[in-house]
């Protein structure tokens, strides 16, 4: 078919933009898509979370405690007197090698699991983990290796293959909303498209973003010269109109939509936490997410952030492992996580939308003295949804066998664990993963989407009936 | 062919104003074209004078200053209140600094050595390390990354403190290399980055183990409070390993141990503070610390991505420089901003251009605006509480600090230990400054100016496009003048005639005729009533500031 022959072509009854042969194959993958709605929610966990004291290996206890002589949970099996916190058992049902005892503040994350909506990954990383906070988290953002320096992050190489030509055909009748968005005032390198503009805006709050951008700028120039000058230029009038475009749109879409639940504002459990770590700050981020999406919001990938983590000193209280810096994090995490979960499936969302938590690295085995960990290696992810199969992938890691630095050896490439969620979740096909740079990745898999959900491999499901 | 030769002749308006642009935050008409008529030495000259160190500033609650007499509960201003206090201090540092290149050499260095006032450092401590940098600022800087590594406002960010001989904390060791001197090459092997590895962060923090914050020790040089060594009953360095730390091969091996021991077997504080000048010394001989030094620079400076021909040409040489004058960086800085490469004369190719091709920050976007129209503040430097409100609360506090902080940048409080993104965060550099939000709030900035800051009916600051077009436009009846005269003053590259034709045709006079402007200002000026004028400049300047041209610098 040529351009012209379209016409006035319809399709889902919307009528479409005459285009080339090939613009119109990927038009009728998106439309599948936005048929299908499905969504990413990746939760970034700033600054290098402590995997062993989110699920203590119970099976390598004595082992554990004596690592951490400062910062260890307390035993789950001494008996519990006055109250006193410990870890809860994630399942009584798992083998003993996958025996996880949940940090005492993560009791929502529990409901969650046996809600059947979460998904453990046991020691994520890659070869030659960097334990620098701002080159791993870029090599995770990156989608490459530890020696790879893309200019653009494997979540904009994701959109950017699966929406051609953005942001020059941008919006349009498949996709009214931006293709990503980032909570907070920056985007991401993860979200970056090489030279070009990033895939996602960054938002704060939609309703005050559309009184700000609607009421500045100006025209720009016509002529742009050929030179860094010019190039500066084409970079900030790309971001004034895609901000413009994108403002009102964002503004209708948040008050359209609703929360249903009320999210956490403040640390709910129970030990002495630092007083500048009261405030859930990933609640209001995931409140607006879910908004948003229930108010229309097609946007694709959603990137939100909880810092923090980097708790080289005081990770526990001084009096009370099960308390301090980290616990309060633990907490915000579950409850947010929780909140949005019901949020969601109150709305008839759940369907439709998955969490992801990750991480630019784990800690150290072993503490240091200042109550903290330093920066370590492996860590566990955590995926939450309907769509998951709820299984723990991979065993308690080992805390005698260490990599030849003392860490946590990592036993699951990262980019696995996003390749089986592109392809799984978001129907990305080999073109696609081939085109985001995860081509390796591509016929292997974890089957961390359940099989009722999974719109690539669809293995047969391992999980509980 | 890229050269650091030096210009020649007087440098003009457009020369003057990029030199400006770059080594301050903003600079008035007066100051442009004063260093139009000067040469390129004279003008390096007069940047280059060290300004003396600024006082400190004043509680708004006691009406003096508390860094050096002590902080007192529940008499002085809450701890909050005074980090925001020493923030708008150096933001005064930054506005009264002139045609000098002080204060930008300070951030610079604020850049390099991070400090984020949200995770560590109490106000004092923020004083003492911004005057530190600022005692440094063309200085050696070799010396000031020995001295900042027992900095207590660095020890406290980077858990220096905690960091024992039982329990090494590698918070700091890391970003010595990291950050702070020869950087992160490519990643050779495990834990093997070609310019160091992770044995030698993790020997490296066996060296500054056995420290701790103090206010009482005095350090000779600066005069500053620094670091303490932790002692025992006994005098004795106990924190401190006293074994030999063995660096890698990156190092040929070097081993650093105390010279001298106690009589328990301890370092001498002697021999344990020589054993940081040791690992200073190791860090600076490799010639890939000037090398990253100078790129930074470069980037911070001049522009962020550097060629294979920049590398060679350019920072290498300056490298050289930087070495052959044991780090002082004051050769450096006169080298590269008196040279070709720096006012793009060295090549005929215009498409790497250095002129406009960073995108200011928004304390060079505020500061810049301010400046440029001379708007003043009030003084900081005062007496009375009044007087302290009047610039610390209304001005800065309540105000100037949130129009920076919702541009994205809070002074002394950048988002992550590695700094602003903007100087550090790879491929993308400045335009890490710009997002939807940001870009939205750099533009709403000059209505806000223009509106100015009321407080109970007093007027504290407000950019008045009026007054500055009848003060300094040479012919402000003259609608053509009157834009040519902004555009050529506020873009920092040559602006096109249908470019000029947009401004003066569409947003000054909207429509109307140039006869139309021109009555309306002769009638202006013979009645002093601006309610015609008024509006209408206020719009070009909107027009004009909110032009994505003047995003750059």
């Amino acid at each position: 078919m040529t351009a012209a022959s379209l016409g006035s072509l319809m399709l889902n009854s919307m009528p479409i933009r005459g285009m080339a042969n090939g613009e119109m194959m990927n038009m009728l993958h998106n439309s599948q898509l936005a048929a299908e709605g499905r969504i990413l929610v990746m939760v970034q966990l700033h600054g290098g979370n402590d995997g062993i004291n989110t699920f203590v290996p119970l099976d390598q206890f004595s082992d554990y405690t004596s690592l951490r002589s400062l910062t260890a949970m307390p035993d789950p099996n001494m008996s519990i007197s006055g109250g006193s916190r410990s870890t809860i058992q994630l399942d009584a049902n798992l083998p003993s090698e996958k025996q996880i005892g949940l940090h005492p503040d993560l009791a929502q994350l529990k409901v969650l699991w046996d809600m059947e909506k979460v998904a453990i990954i046991q020691s994520v990383g890659y070869d030659n983990l960097n334990q620098s906070h701002f080159r791993s988290r870029d090599i995770w953002f990156m989608g490459g290796g530890f020696s790879d320096y893309f200019s653009s992050g494997w979540m904009g190489r994701f959109l950017d293959t699966t929406f051609p030509n953005y942001p020059d055909n941008y919006p349009n009748a498949f996709m009214l909303d931006p293709l990503g968005l980032e909570l907070g005032t920056r985007v991401s390198l993860g979200f970056h498209r090489g030279n070009g503009l990033p895939a996602a805006i960054a938002v704060d709050n939609p309703e005050d973003f559309n009184e700000l951008v609607s009421g500045v700028g100006g025209l720009p120039p016509d002529t742009i010269p050929n030179d860094r000058f010019g190039s500066e230029l084409e970079y900030l009038i790309g971001i004034e109109r895609s901000s413009n475009k994108y403002a009102t749109r964002l503004e209708e879409v948040f008050l359209a939509g609703s929360n249903t639940v009320a999210y956490p504002a403040t640390y709910t459990g129970t030990a002495v936490i630092p007083v500048n770590k009261v405030n859930n700050s990933l609640s209001p981020q995931l409140q607006t997410v879910a908004r948003l999406i229930s108010g229309g919001c097609q946007t694709r990938i959603y990137l939100v952030r909880l810092g923090g983590f980097d708790t080289h000193s005081l990770q526990v209280d001084v009096n009370d492992t099960t308390g301090g810096t980290h616990a309060a994090l633990m907490n915000h995490l579950a409850e947010a996580l929780k909140a949005f979960q019901d949020d969601l499936a109150n709305q008839g969302l759940e369907d439709r939308v998955l969490t992801v938590t990750f991480s630019e690295f784990g800690r150290r085995p072993y503490d240091n003295g200042s109550y903290g960990t330093d920066h370590g290696k492996a860590a566990p992810m955590i995926v939450i949804g309907k769509g998951v199969n709820p299984v723990v992938v991979g065993d308690n890691p080992s805390l005698t066998n260490f990599d030849s630095s003392g860490n946590l050896l990592f036993e699951t490439d990262y980019r696995q664990v996003f390749t089986d969620i592109l392809r799984d979740w978001m129907g990305a096909d080999i073109g696609t993963l081939e085109s985001t740079t995860f081509g390796d990745y591509a016929d292997q898999t974890l089957n961390i989407i359940h099989q009722k959900y999974s719109l690539g491999m669809g293995d047969a499901c391992p999980c509980h009936d | 062919m890229l050269s650091l030769n030096p210009i020649t002749g007087t440098l003009g308006t457009t020369r003057a104003a990029h030199l400006l642009r770059r080594l301050t935050f903003g600079s008035s008409k007066a100051e442009i074209d004063s260093f139009a008529n000067k040469t390129i030495a004279q003008a390096i000259s007069d940047l280059f004078q060290a300004r003396p160190l600024p006082p400190p500033p004043k509680d708004t609650a006691t009406q003096s200053e508390w860094v050096i007499s002590g902080y007192v509960d529940g008499v002085n201003s809450s701890s909050g209140r005074l980090r925001n206090y020493i923030r708008a201090w150096w933001f005064a540092q930054m506005m009264d600094a002139g045609a000098n290149a002080t204060e930008k050499c300070v951030f610079f260095l604020h850049t390099n050595f991070t400090v984020q006032s949200g995770v560590a450092g109490n106000s004092i401590e923020l004083y003492y390390q911004n005057q530190l940098l600022r005692m440094y600022c063309f200085g050696n800087f070799k010396e000031l990354t020995e001295k900042i590594s027992l900095d207590n406002a660095m020890m406290s960010f980077l858990d220096g403190a905690s960091n024992k001989r039982t329990s090494p904390n590698e918070n700091y060791a890391r970003e010595l290399f990291e950050l702070y001197t020869i950087g992160k090459g490519s990643e050779v092997g495990p834990g093997d980055y070609t310019t160091y590895t992770e044995d030698d962060v993790r020997a490296a923090a066996r060296v500054l183990t056995g420290y701790q914050k103090s206010e009482t020790y005095i350090d000779a040089d600066t005069g500053f409070p620094s670091a303490s060594v932790r002692i025992n009953s006994n005098n004795s360095t106990n924190h401190h390993d006293f074994d030999p730390k063995v660096f890698s091969t990156t190092y040929n091996g070097h081993t650093i141990e105390p010279a001298a021991l106690d009589a328990y077997g301890y370092a001498t504080e002697a021999a344990m503070r020589a054993e940081l000048t040791d690992l200073i010394d190791m860090i600076f001989a490799k010639f890939e610390t000037a090398q990253n030094i100078c790129r930074k620079i470069y980037r911070f400076f001049v522009y962020y991505n550097i060629s294979p021909d920049v590398e060679t040409n350019i920072i290498d040489v300056l490298a050289n420089t930087l070495v052959a004058n044991n780090f002082n960086l004051q050769p450096v800085y006169e080298q590269l901003f008196s040279s070709e490469h720096f006012f793009d004369e060295d090549t005929p190719d215009t498409s790497d251009n250095i002129l406009g091709s960073l995108i200011k920050s928004p304390l060079e976007l505020l500061i810049g605006s301010l400046k440029y129209f001379n708007v003043t503040l009030p003084p900081w430097d005062v007496s009375t509480q009044a007087e302290l409100e009047a610039y610390f609360d209304h001005s800065f506090r309540n105000s100037l600090n949130g129009l920076l902080k919702a541009q994205g940048l809070e002074i002394l409080n950048p988002p992550e230990v590695a700094g602003y993104p903007a100087y550090h965060q790879g491929p993308s550099f400045p335009r890490n400054w710009i997002s939807s939000n940001t870009l939205a709030e750099r533009y709403a900035l000059i209505p806000t100016l223009q509106k100015g800051r009321t407080v109970d009916s007093v007027l504290y600051y407000k950019l008045d496009i009026v007054d500055f077009v009848a003060n300094n436009i040479s012919a402000p009846h003259d609608g053509v003048v009157l834009v040519n005269e902004l555009l050529d003053a506020l873009f920092p590259i040559v602006v096109s005639q249908e470019r000029r034709d947009y401004f003066i045709y569409d947003v000054l006079l909207d429509g109307l005729q140039l006869y139309n402007w021109t009555n309306a200002w002769v009638s202006y000026t013979s009645t002093q009533d601006d309610s015609a004028v008024r509006p209408t400049l206020e719009i070009l300047l909107n027009g004009i500031l909110q032009a994505p041209e003047y995003q750059l610098s």
